[in-house]
């Protein structure tokens, strides 16, 4: 069975959303690991992250995390470590697990505030070019 | 999506002999835990995708076995921004013998 609930989230610009949306989830993981989610390459550290041209991310909370995941899978060491961001349209989706902990709904609300102020921003300032 | 795309089911030993047993592919669809919709799951990657694991979340044990068939018809490609690899059949699924490509370990699909 395939696992993870996706949240949808509008956004006014799909880099800009994983930008903003990567930014969240590290504030929470200070020693997360960046992922491309189509080329599998790493971006961590996150500094060096480039969002142009990706479409999704995967962020482990830890390296250790990351190597787990890629040797066990979804299992119960692996839980509540890993969040993946897909930008598409004027969407962000965000897959966390089907029975996710408080620290990842805190993490995802708080990833919602984000891109709703995006939104509004971006929104208000299309406006006023206009 | 193209009706000569390859669509995958992953499963465990128990569930792959079960269904083999058919002329006609059966799955059988299920409510998974948490608030996805009931049904029944499939997938477009291949186990040797990159970063396969994370992706698909799916347990190692239940990805040992592979059945592949051929085209979508029926399969639902969920809501715009939803993962695009993951299709899902909100009933039962058959696959009848013309469509089915592959059924067996999935290291060694070819």
């Amino acid at each position: 069975m395939i696992g993870g609930q996706d949240i949808l989230i509008p956004c006014a610009e799909p880099s800009v959303a994983l930008d903003l949306a990567t930014r969240t989830v590290t504030r929470y993981w200070s020693e997360a690991h960046l992922e491309d989610g189509e080329s599998g390459d790493v971006l961590s550290p996150y500094r060096d992250a480039h969002f142009a041209g990706i479409r999704e991310i995967l962020i482990t909370k830890t390296q250790q995390a990351s190597d787990l995941w890629d040797k066990l899978g979804a299992c119960e060491a692996t839980n509540g470590t890993l969040i993946h961001l897909l930008a598409s349209g004027k969407t962000l989706t965000v897959v966390i697990d089907d029975e996710p902990s408080e620290e990842m709904i805190n993490i995802v609300r708080e990833i919602r505030g984000s891109l709703i102020q995006e939104l509004f921003t971006s929104t208000a300032e299309t406006k006023v070019a206009a | 999506m193209s009706d000569a795309e390859i669509v995958y089911h992953y499963t465990d030993q128990p569930g792959w002999n079960a269904i083999r047993a058919q002329v006609d592919w059966l799955f059988k669809a299920s409510q998974p835990p948490g608030n996805r919709p009931f049904g029944v799951y499939f997938t477009t990657l291949r186990v040797d995708a990159p970063k396969f694991h994370k992706k698909t979340r799916i347990p190692v044990d239940k990805q040992e076995y592979v059945f592949a068939f051929t085209g979508t018809e029926g399969l639902e490609q969920r809501d715009e921004g939803r993962r695009p690899f993951v299709l899902l059949s909100p009933t039962d699924y058959l696959v009848a013998k013309h469509r089915q490509t592959y059924n067996g370990k999935s290291e060694t699909m070819p």
